[in-house]
């Protein structure tokens, strides 16, 4: 996707990869603290 | 919180079944509120399973022909009449 210059931002900064569950619904309740 | 998953509507392994149960379950618990098409097959009822046991809120967001197929019970359900994009529901 980067080669095709698909990616406005780098990807990490659009998607969250979870190990766990609970590292995924941390991240959600974290968001909810940033404008 | 209102949280909006996208999920295979096939039988999965518990590889995938266990984090997505897990994951279900953390939602409920923390009082959020599942946000996702209404229906009731594959990963996307083992989530909606484990929200409802752990006390959270299903709010499905389905379209006239798939309402015969959605999950009965649900706190709310919203049936669009087509697929077409209109003024969006205010959830």
């Amino acid at each position: 996707m980067d080669d095709e210059g698909f990616l406005p931002r780098p990807l990490t900064d659009l998607v969250f990869f979870a190990e766990e569950p609970v590292g995924a619904l941390a991240c959600l309740e974290e968001s909810l603290g940033v404008e | 919180m209102n949280i909006c998953v996208f999920l295979s509507a096939a039988d999965l392994d518990d590889r995938y079944t266990g984090p997505a149960r897990d994951f279900a379950r953390l939602l409920g618990k923390g009082g959020h509120t599942l946000v996702w098409g209404g229906s009731d097959v594959g990963l996307m009822k083992v989530v909606a399973d484990g929200v409802e046991e752990a006390g959270g809120r299903l709010l499905g967001v389905s379209v006239e022909f798939l309402a015969a197929k959605a999950r009965a019970g649900v706190d709310e359900m919203v049936v669009a009449k087509d697929l077409a994009m209109g003024v969006p529901p205010r959830l």
